[in-house]
């Protein structure tokens, strides 16, 4: 290699180096007054709103509880990192995470898939985490005595909605679409085996791939298998542009889907074609909505499932250090030991697979633009 | 003919050093991490400029082989409890062995045409990943892979897992070396230029272009293993299009045909991104740009040939892009031909 | 599995002729720019992005009555396309023209690493809805019944490309850029300025493409930031299978991708489809290396 060359080389990789050495500089480590909760999502992407309500929630609960004097005079401090919603960079996160020494408990991922990718991380480096969206009930089932979870599993919703569907509405031939990963897999079992349960007949299965746009196949075979409903077990995205076409392709039936839609850009991106949409969801209490309010004060709009959620979360791991102390082992066990916390979610207990219990569901309907509260 | 002669690697030697001092300087675990990652991405960038910058075939699948070993090694690990000494070979020979099989019914393809059969090569590696739920767990993808063992040390740390990536890389530089100067290598630069001429001469064009590109997926197979060891989670993300993108842009920015191009553009193509993480939202335009600039000013790489700034002029030249030429056929071929005066190699 | 039935294949084939049209189209600007430049515009779905966030953020503008609105909208994005293609090519092509070619591709490579980010700092990186005021609903096809703006967009790919042709036969600038597509050396030396043609091919390929954008975009009813990668990755592929330099085999690769990707996630998978057509792709150049409709080269080898 000729003189010229290995002096441009070495120019450019020592520049490099100093970059990223003054860049490092700047990670400082954490005092020991400090509670640090990292909260995972997605901060960037088409699933941002949701991450964006995990760190909402979580910094809404987080300011209360330090303005009531912390825990035990410690400050709460949450620090955010994004998941991007994809398993690769959610393992580099958690690995990541887990070796900061000054963060204490983690919350978040917002899909099962990603919980998945994660959880071994967590166990290895003993960091406990609360899931907050999360809902294939099999994630609390693994044995990981490290993760928690605060919000419901899909099983309920879905189950809730077969019987409504079959039972109190007598719609017997439903076509379902479910997102092809842990969410949707798993939240279509659920409400297949239930409507199947109380008599009815499935006439369409259709997973599609997360990312699938154009929904032209499914909607062709929808057109022709002469459904009285549909259930979607898909996010916001999916379901609007899937019921949209559909619509405007000429299907009419009755849209029925799973709790994830429930968020602002569901009727934006959905437009005319989902009013009428329904979904189940669990009941909300009055610290449910006490919440709420406070959230619609600060930011003008609607909050989704996921800022009560964090915010419970916060609640939770707050009291869990009070009791076992702040460390990560202390968390763990403080979390174990929870019984009826009064929390926005109302009154949390885990069960014996440390999976917070709902009992109550709800259902909503889109009108002009919002989810409304809606009796059959 | 020219005498096979072992070329030594002088030029590298306080590289080295410094590569394997840095971590024990520097001891942020922060940075380990990147430099873990960017030995990774060396090992694949200078396994593609094999193909790319000595061969002169554009290969659009490279992350793909990648993807084998990884999900391979995971396999194995998971359902057989297989060790990191078994998984890395096997990975690594599984994905060399798709690239021989993939390579011989379509390297007679020229430029595009070829570019365009690398590039569904990787994308159907990708979409079975993706779709073979019951083997692969489809988008959910395959977690728990326990660390590389070797000899009873368990590469915990980022940094244990650094020096196995520069362990890899310095026996794919030392691999790849020999075989650029080799008669097998020789011939292989040959065929880039002009592989009708080749040919006339007596090269087995088809015999070198297999053999290069298994050796290429070889490496980056093996890179794979490591993978999958070191984030103990895979998934489909990381063997997609746009990373094999990514490795292209490293190979250029560092100049194609050399052996510690590729090395620079895929260090700062790594870091670049951290750098530049404080901001946000703007931070992959700016990544954009600045490879836009590079390329603009140094066409021909940071580490090829030419003067300083080749690239700073003020208006085309009057003579309209002299590398193309008259018949169609020939003309695919001139695909990443650098300037004439470039030497085969470093 | 239903039976097919007459209706169902009818509104099958239309759907995938109507994707397959925007596919053409972006194929067969790519292949413009390609058979003229010698490379490939690896940011061609970012024009064909970027068009459509234009003509979404200029709809409100436009509160025009259905299909002026549409009609108004597509000179728009014609209109766009190439003004952007012509400021690419000018900024990042033209300086690149004595440099290797992985050079110009790299660069392109930047560029649309660029634009796509730029677009999800400016616009937001989730779905926006892209809603025309035509609603032409369905038509009645026999005993089928098709949406008829799938018709639309089929007849008015067809009709871009048939306008193209008669330009490149019937006009000077025409036999100027297939002049310079077959031969650049001899072009230039007959006197034509081959730096004019290949801008004005950039612009005229960069117009289709965005041209697709708003019409996939209508198709659709959303636009977001990464949509371009999808259909450059289609483009490519239908102008590699309709042979290198042949516009309308682009063409016809595009619309058969289309047909062809609609048949198979309705009756093979909805999961394979795209590693099937990848496979029938490595197919087809293993035995016909030159594409469909590409003039043969001899095989050396």
């Amino acid at each position: 290699m000729n003189i010229v060359r290995s002096r441009l080389l070495a120019l450019v990789l020592a520049a490099a180096f100093i970059l990223v050495g003054c860049d490092i500089g700047g990670l400082a480590g954490a005092g020991g007054d400090q509670i640090k909760i990292a909260v995972v999502g997605p901060m960037s992407g088409d699933a941002a709103t949701y991450g964006q309500d995990f760190v909402r929630g979580a910094q809404m609960a987080a300011e209360k509880i330090n303005a009531a004097g912390g825990v035990d005079g410690k400050e709460i401090v949450i620090e955010q990192f994004d998941d991007r919603n994809d398993t690769t960079e959610t393992a580099n996160i958690a690995q990541r995470i887990g070796s900061d020494s000054s963060i204490l408990a983690s919350m978040g991922h917002f899909t099962s898939s990603t919980v998945y990718a994660a959880m071994p991380i967590y166990k290895a480096n003993r960091l406990p985490l609360v899931v907050i969206s999360a809902s294939d009930p099999k994630i609390t089932q693994q044995g990981n005595e490290w993760v928690f979870r605060v919000s419901p599993t899909n099983d309920l919703g879905a189950q809730a909605t077969a019987d409504l569907l079959v039972q109190q509405l007598g719609l017997t031939r439903i076509a379902t679409f479910y997102l092809n990963t842990d969410f949707g897999k798993s939240e279509h079992q659920y409400f297949v085996e239930r409507v199947q349960q109380n008599g009815g007949t499935i006439v369409l299965d259709e997973p599609y791939q997360p990312d699938t746009k154009d929904f032209t196949s499914g909607i062709i075979k929808l057109k022709n298998a002469g459904a009285e409903a549909v259930y979607l077990s898909s996010y916001y995205n999916d379901a609007a542009l899937l019921i949209k076409q559909a619509v405007a392709s000429g299907v009419q039936t009755r849209w029925f889907a799973s709790a994830a839609i429930i968020s602002n850009q569901f009727p934006e991106v959905g437009g005319e074609a989902v009013e009428g949409v329904i979904t189940a969801r669990v009941a909300q209490g009055e610290n449910w909505e006490a919440v709420a309010a406070e959230y619609r004060q600060k930011y003008g709009a609607e909050p989704t499932p996921f800022v009560i959620y964090a915010y419970a979360a916060t609640q939770a791991i707050a009291e869990a250090a009070r009791q076992g102390g702040a460390t990560r082992d202390g968390i763990r066990q403080g979390l174990e030991a929870i019984e009826n916390l009064d929390t926005a979610i109302g009154p949390l207990s885990f069960d014996q697979n440390r999976q917070a219990i709902y009992t109550e569901f709800e259902f909503l309907i889109v009108q002009d633009g919002q989810f409304k509260p809606w009796t059959p | 003919m020219r005498r096979w002669r072992a070329t030594p690697i002088r030029p590298g030697w306080p590289f080295l050093v410094l590569a394997i001092l840095l971590p024990l300087l520097v001891q942020d675990p922060f940075l380990h991490r990147l430099l873990a990652v960017a030995a990774l991405e060396a090992v694949l960038a200078v396994s593609l400029n094999l193909v790319l910058g000595y061969g002169g075939l554009i290969s659009l699948g490279h992350a793909g082989f990648y993807g084998i070993g990884a999900y391979l090694t995971a396999l194995l690990a998971l359902h057989l409890g297989a060790p990191f000494l078994v998984t890395l070979p096997v990975a690594a020979l599984a994905a060399a062995i798709t690239g021989w099989i993939f390579a011989r019914p379509i390297l007679h393809l020229r430029g595009h045409y070829f570019a365009m059969a690398t590039l569904a090569l990787g994308e159907i590696l990708v979409l079975v990943a993706y779709n073979w739920d019951a083997v692969t767990r489809g988008p959910s993808g395959l977690p728990g892979i326990p660390r590389a063992e070797l000899f009873g040390w368990v590469a915990t740390t980022h940094r244990d897992n650094y020096y196995l990536g520069l362990a890899l890389l310095v026996l794919a530089i030392v691999v790849i070396r020999r075989f650029v100067d080799s008669p097998f290598g020789l011939s292989l630069i040959a065929t880039r230029g002009d592989d009708q001429a080749a040919a006339s001469i007596g090269t087995d064009v088809a015999r070198v272009r297999t053999m290069a590109f298994a050796l290429a997926a070889f490496f980056a197979g093996a890179a794979g293993a490591l993978y999958a060891h070191y984030i103990t989670f895979v998934s489909v993300e990381p063997f997609q299009l746009t990373h094999t993108i990514a490795l292209l842009a490293m190979v250029a920015v560092g100049g194609i045909a050399t052996i510690p191009g590729p090395i620079v553009g895929a260090v700062l193509l790594t870091l670049l991104p951290e750098v530049l993480r404080g901001l946000a939202d703007l931070r992959m335009v700016l990544y954009g740009i600045l490879l836009m600039l590079v390329i603009w000013l140094r066409p021909q790489g940071l580490l090829g040939q030419g003067r300083l700034f080749a690239g700073w002029r003020g208006r085309p030249p009057a003579s309209l892009v002299p590398r193309r030429v008259t018949a169609e056929a020939s003309s695919e071929e001139r695909q990443t031909q650098p300037s004439t005066r470039e030497e085969a190699g470093a | 599995m239903d039976s097919v039935t007459i209706p169902v294949l009818v509104d099958q084939l239309v759907s995938g002729l109507a994707i397959g049209g925007v596919y053409a189209l972006v194929a067969l600007g790519f292949a413009l720019i390609f058979g003229v430049l010698r490379v490939a515009q690896f940011a061609h779905g970012e024009v064909y992005m970027l068009v459509a966030f234009l003509v979404l953020t200029a709809l409100p503008a436009l509160p025009l009555g259905g299909f002026s609105q549409f009609g108004l909208v597509l000179v728009l994005a014609l209109f766009l396309g190439a003004t952007i293609g012509l400021a690419v090519e000018r900024v990042v092509f033209r300086p690149l023209m004595a440099a290797p070619h992985l050079a110009a591709i790299i660069s392109a490579i930047g560029l649309s690493i660029a634009l796509q980010y730029l677009a999800a700092f400016l616009w937001g990186a989730e779905l926006h809805p892209f809603v025309l005021n035509w609603a032409p609903g369905n038509l009645a096809l026999g005993p089928a019944t098709i949406p008829a703006f799938k018709v639309v967009i089929f007849v008015t790919a067809l009709a871009l490309l048939a306008g193209l042709q008669l330009v490149l036969r019937r006009t000077q600038l025409g036999r100027a850029i297939r002049a310079t597509a077959s031969d650049p050396e001899t072009a230039r030396l007959m006197g034509i300025n081959t730096i004019r043609i290949i801008a004005a091919a950039f612009a005229v390929g960069s117009a289709f493409a965005g041209a697709a954008g708003v019409l996939v975009a209508a198709l659709y009813g959303v636009v977001y930031s990464s949509m371009g990668i999808a259909a450059l990755v289609k483009g490519y592929t239908a102008t590699v299978i309709g042979g290198v330099g042949n516009l309308v085999g682009a063409v016809i690769s595009g619309l058969l991708l289309g047909v062809f990707e609609v048949l198979l996630e309705s009756y093979v998978s909805p999961k394979w489809s795209d590693a099937i057509i990848f496979a029938l792709l490595i197919g087809v150049l293993v035995l016909r290396p030159q594409g469909l409709l590409g003039r043969a080269i001899p095989q050396r080898l």
